[in-house]
């Protein structure tokens, strides 16, 4: 009876759907795969984070030449860093200690005197963003040995200042882990060519105590 | 079908161009989602102040007022906006702490309803304007010219209103505020001859009776009255000393929680109970023998006879005092009781507020004289004498040819005048003021006006025809005159003058004054008791959502008016909670829910006014029924009332919806004897801590680890923790509905327990915020790790992983967690401002609880580390802890033997709630223990 049957049938399927199905599975496997895959590698591109990318500010203010060329120290400006939160940008009576000065009538800064004689602000762009929800403390960073170069890269080579690093999660996490090896003197804070040696860091990790802050509320509260 | 006016009309919406449609709309939306970052900006300050460091909160010192009354607050500011207000523990008004309404008291600086320019008949003026009403008002000596304010006890206007009575001698001066402390001075005058206002010095006092005085309440002087009851209320163990309070009132206060024993009374018999106990003591030979006439008989002979041997045994160390809303019959009866008992813990001083010449303080010949059509010109400084105004002295503010309006808010009176001038909140003042002591406390502006407002001193120098001044240089010149022995910028780094305070003066009782009334007339088969709201005070703060959502320390009622009635009389009358009576007083009728309330006096009703605001106020409009339409000067705040139960009802939106213990006890109460002999006492409080058995690992107990410890003995109800939590947390407000649906979302709810079957209804409260348990049931049940445990005892909340499953709600023993069922959030507004930047704002489908004020911990943390100091947290406080006026909540970490937290734990009384759930809560508290009279059980 049975083999009967299976000799007035043809076979259903043609042998090549055999290799059309196991092409399936492994298009499928690859499709889902993908499909997993691209938003987290989306997430961790430049494009999602944000980094590096140069951003039209209201004055084409050159960290290159304020920084390398005139030698000012990060904290000259920034000097917020390491008092509070927030770094901050300069208020207007800071730039003009020197712009009152010198480069007093430059179009470029056009701008910078308008806002000195109205009292007004100048809308800078933001580069380095957080979400409202994490709680990022500038003092706390700046004045226990983590230099400004860690995370805002090499600024005195920025023709434009853009994020380097992704600022992600996994990225502020990755350090809070294991804060000792990104140590650095406190006069060395503001350098952006300080090379760490096993020495110094020993000595380091001995004098900041750096503990392992993993709890969500050091960020989240 | 479309057609060309019609491009797609709903109706011609076919499937498959609805799904086209949807299909466009969800591939933007995705796209829009893919969209990087916003672009966001960076505004720094153009010129930056020098003391101020964007991001780093700066305080100052400064004075929030009622009635003339300051209180010396410390207002935290970000980059200029004032975003929290602490009490000044410098002020001898505050000790470092502040009532609910101070908290709130940021909000209404950034009140939407604010008086924003000035108006003439509603249309926009200018300044120009004014002057010329208040020149008009200058000729003839100010003839036909009436200036209302507030009661004040401002130096500055004190000297301005003097010039005025000088200068223009034809003008008329009257303060007017409805709750005004003024019954004490008209009864001490009585009996000393000139008036004066008692000074308690609590801390000594051993026995103490309040007769209908909420001391820890609504008292000027609360703030310093409550920690001065709760300083002498401290259990250590059942040898501790305590004071013993006695409170006799009508309806629950926040003292009556606090009391050892509470005896109802109605509002009439109040004067009855202080003549009772004055016979009582002249019977035992401490007063004139004439006056013994009147001793107690019937039901209340025996506790009567009692409180007056304890209070005689206590040997001077006693103070009876009786409520501002009494009238001075009764004040010149308790300067006779405490002259009887030769007190040493009650003094007398003059009132802090300025008079101005005899009857200053009444609105009678005002009211008179504008419905004679004798007032030329009407200036109203402040309040709203519209509103509150005694329904038999109506205010025709019409009759007047002109009035003129200053106040920061466009209420009732606003509308009923010609031109208003935007006033000044507190907080955007200049001025020197007195506490209720007499202490000397500036008050400086946190942030610029926001509205161009203008302050009654101005007001006042401009009808005077003064030259125009900076405030700040008004008070500047003044100061070395009005204060010559203090430096002004030490004053107002301080917030207040040392030892500044009214003297007390040395008296001498009239006992001819305190001879027998005539018999009292037969007491009604009903009273009315009205009182201050305890929030909204006269109703000037009835436009503040805060506080309409801050649920009543006693009826947990929010948004809403009822008035209250004890069980017995409910029953009696056949009505429940919500049911609407119609009450009459003297043919003026008034509707009005009721609340059935455990230790009300029977045949009373408390009605508390503040409520049915009819100006433009958008919150404060129709909440509630206006009180002031019952009150009369002539019957007081306490009448006769005739009842009619109507069949109506109106659902109250009430917090506490569970009456059942399901056999628990959760809030155990001892007296101070049992704590000490009791053995069955202290077993009982012994099973409710020490360790459980568990399959669940101890955990680590390395560093500092936060717990908190609350003293129910010295917790009052009066809920200013709840609107600090509320202020510090950016806490959202949800309204009536929302309440009803049981979504409030305070972080911190006292939870009110009638402790024993007494008649009395002896109320404790329980300060209910998460417990930060060690073995947190939350947590394990989080499928997205969202709540989570810190190392050093936190049950974290991290809201943005938050997808809102509320699992761990489900699973809280607490109850304590809250979920954001919609977006309650503000968006935009002026309210906002009023935030703190330290706390997430959270959104809708977010589950959020108490942190124990986390961002205060890692703040402290922060500091320490970048000083280099090892962290130990004792500068740590969290908001509740910070703002209560009895101190009875304490914080600090478990691994340090010299934190009360720790020291707390080892006394006899303390407990953990839901124990024997094993969830090892951080939170503890210690049991509410009562010092008995012996006498009376």
């Amino acid at each position: 009876m049975q083999r009967g049957i299976s000799r007035t049938m043809g076979a259903l399927f043609p042998p090549w759907t055999n290799t059309a199905f196991r092409l399936g599975l492994i298009g499928l496997a690859i499709g889902g795969t993908a499909l997993l895959v691209t938003p987290m590698v989306y997430a961790r591109s430049p494009y999602a984070t944000g980094a590096e990318q140069p951003l039209l500010q209201p004055i084409a203010f050159d960290h290159r030449h304020h920084v390398k060329d005139d030698g000012i120290d990060c904290l000259y400006c920034h000097e917020n860093a390491q008092r509070g939160p927030y770094a901050g940008v300069p208020d207007t009576t800071r730039c003009m200690g020197c712009h009152a000065q010198i480069w007093n009538d430059s179009v470029t800064i056009a701008p910078l005197r308008a806002s000195y004689e109205s009292g007004k602000p100048i809308h800078w762009q933001r580069v380095h963003s957080l979400p409202d929800f994490v709680y990022f403390d500038h003092s706390v960073h700046v004045t226990r040995g983590i230099g400004c170069v860690t995370c805002h890269g090499k600024v005195d080579e920025m023709a434009a200042v853009y994020q380097v690093k992704p600022l992600s999660m996994q990225w502020c996490v990755d350090c809070h882990r294991n804060p000792a090896p990104h140590l650095r003197p406190l006069d060395q804070i503001t350098s952006t060519t300080w090379q760490p040696t096993p020495e110094v860091l020993t000595e380091l990790a001995a004098k900041f105590e750096p503990r392992s802050l993993t709890r969500c509320s050091t960020c989240h509260r | 079908m479309t057609t060309p006016t019609q491009p797609i009309g709903l109706d011609a919406l076919s499937r498959r161009q609805f799904f086209k449609l949807a299909g466009i709309g969800a591939a933007a939306a995705g796209i829009a989602g893919c969209s990087s970052r916003p672009a966001r900006e960076i505004l720094p300050y153009a010129a930056r102040p020098p003391e101020l460091t964007p991001g780093v909160a700066t305080y100052y010192a400064t004075s929030l007022v009622q009635d003339g009354h300051a209180t010396g607050v410390i207002v935290e500011t970000h980059e200029g906006r004032p975003t929290k207000i602490e009490g000044n523990p410098d002020h001898p008004a505050s000790l470092g702490a502040t009532r609910a309404i101070e908290q709130a008291a940021v909000l209404a600086l950034y009140d939407p309803q604010r008086t924003r320019a000035i108006t003439d008949r509603g249309t926009p003026a200018g300044w120009a304007a004014i002057e010329r009403v208040l020149a008009d008002a200058r000729a003839e000596h100010g003839r036909g010219t009436h200036v209302l304010l507030e009661p004040t006890s401002s130096l500055v206007a004190g000297e301005l209103l003097a010039r005025i009575r000088a200068t223009l001698p034809a003008a008329r001066v009257t303060f007017w505020a409805p709750f005004a402390a003024r019954a004490s001075l008209a009864g001490h005058r009585r009996v000393f001859g000139r008036p004066l206002e008692g000074r308690l010095a609590l801390h000594e006092a051993d026995v103490i009776v309040a007769l209908d005085a909420d001391l820890a309440g609504d008292h000027p002087f609360a703030l310093a009255h409550a920690r001065h009851l709760a300083d002498r209320r401290r259990v250590v163990d059942g040898t501790s000393r305590m004071n013993r309070l006695y409170a006799i009132e009508t309806s629950y206060s926040p003292t009556g929680i606090l009391a050892d024993h509470r005896f109802r009374v109605r509002p009439s018999e109040i004067e009855l109970v202080a003549r009772e106990l004055l016979a009582e003591l002249a019977a035992a030979g401490k007063a004139p023998p004439e006056l013994a006439a009147a001793r107690a008989s019937g039901p209340r002979a025996r506790w009567i006879a009692a409180i007056a041997r304890d209070l005689i045994g206590a040997g001077g160390r006693t103070a009876i005092v009786a409520g501002e809303r009494q009238p001075a019959e009764v004040h010149a009866l308790v300067a006779g009781l405490n002259a009887a008992l030769a007190t040493t813990c009650v003094t007398y001083a003059p009132s802090a507020v300025i008079e101005a010449g005899e009857a200053s303080h009444e609105l009678g010949p005002l009211a008179t004289a504008l419905a004679r059509g004798e007032v030329t010109t009407l200036l109203v400084v402040g309040g709203n004498p519209s509103y509150t105004a005694p329904a038999d002295q109506g205010l025709a503010i019409d009759r007047a040819e002109r009035s003129l309006y200053l106040g920061a808010y466009a209420n009732e009176t606003a509308a009923a005048c010609h031109y208003v001038v935007p006033g000044l909140h507190d907080l955007e003042q200049w001025d020197v003021v007195r506490a209720a002591d007499g202490t000397i406390s500036p008050q400086q502006p946190m942030i610029e006006p926001l509205f161009d407002g203008r302050s009654a001193c101005e007001l006042l120098a401009a009808w005077l025809g003064d030259k125009p001044v900076t405030a700040r240089e008004r008070v500047e010149a003044a100061w070395p005159r009005l204060v010559p022995s203090a430096s002004f910028h030490q004053a107002l780094a301080r917030g207040a003058v040392r030892d500044s305070a009214m003297p007390a003066v040395q008296v001498g009782v009239a006992w001819s004054a305190l001879t027998p009334n005539p018999a009292a007339p037969a007491p009604a088969a009903y009273e009315l008791e009205l009182r201050s709201h305890p929030y909204l005070y006269d109703g000037r703060h009835a436009n503040n959502p805060w506080l309409l959502e801050l649920p009543d320390p006693i009826t947990k009622l929010t948004w809403d008016n009822a008035a209250q009635v004890s069980p017995r009389t409910a029953a009696h009358l056949g009505i429940h909670s919500g049911d609407i009576v119609a009450l009459t007083v003297a043919g003026r009728a008034l509707e009005v829910p009721t609340i059935v309330v455990p230790g009300q006096a029977d045949a009373t009703f408390t009605l508390y006014c503040g409520f049915g605001r009819t100006g433009t106020e958008g919150v404060a409009r129709g909440v509630g029924v206006s009180a002031f339409r019952l009150w009369t000067t002539e019957l007081g705040f306490a009448a006769p009332v005739e009842v009619a139960v109507t069949d109506r009802h109106r659902t109250l939106a009430i917090t506490q919806g569970h009456w059942e213990l399901e056999g628990r006890d959760q809030l155990p109460s001892a007296t101070l004897a049992e704590l000490g002999h009791d053995p069955r006492v202290r077993s009982e409080l012994a099973h409710q801590r020490g360790p459980q058995p568990t399959l669940l690992g101890k955990f680590p107990h390395t560093g500092v680890q936060w717990a908190m410890s609350i003293d129910l003995t010295t917790c009052s109800g009066c809920s200013a923790c709840v609107m600090a939590c509320a202020a510090e947390n950016n806490t959202p407000v949800v309204g009536r509905q929302q309440v009803l649906n049981s979504r409030e979302m305070h972080w911190l709810r006292l939870d009110r327990y009638v402790t024993g079957p007494d008649e009395d209804a002896p109320i404790a409260v329980e300060p209910m915020a998460c417990q930060h348990c060690e073995n947190a049931p939350c947590e394990y049940v989080c499928p997205v790790e969202a709540t989570t445990h810190s190392d050093d005892g936190l049950n974290e909340m991290t809201y943005n992983r938050c997808v809102g499953t509320r699992f761990c709600s489900n699973n809280c023993p607490y109850k304590v967690r809250r979920f954001n069922w919609f977006d309650f959030k503000q968006h935009s507004g002026l309210q906002v401002l009023a935030r703190n930047p330290d706390v997430t704002v959270r959104d809708r489908g977010v589950m959020e609880k108490c942190t124990y004020c986390v961002q205060r911990i890692r703040r402290a943390e922060i500091d320490a580390r970048e000083a280099g100091r090892p962290f130990q947290g004792h500068d740590v406080r969290t908001a509740c802890q910070q703002v209560c006026p009895t101190q009875a909540i304490a914080f600090g970490s478990l691994n340090d033997a010299t934190t009360a937290v720790t020291e707390h734990r080892t006394r006899p009384h303390d407990y953990a709630v839901l124990h024997d759930q094993g969830t090892v809560p951080r939170t503890h508290y210690l049991a509410r223990i009562r010092n008995r009279n012996p006498e009376l059980g």
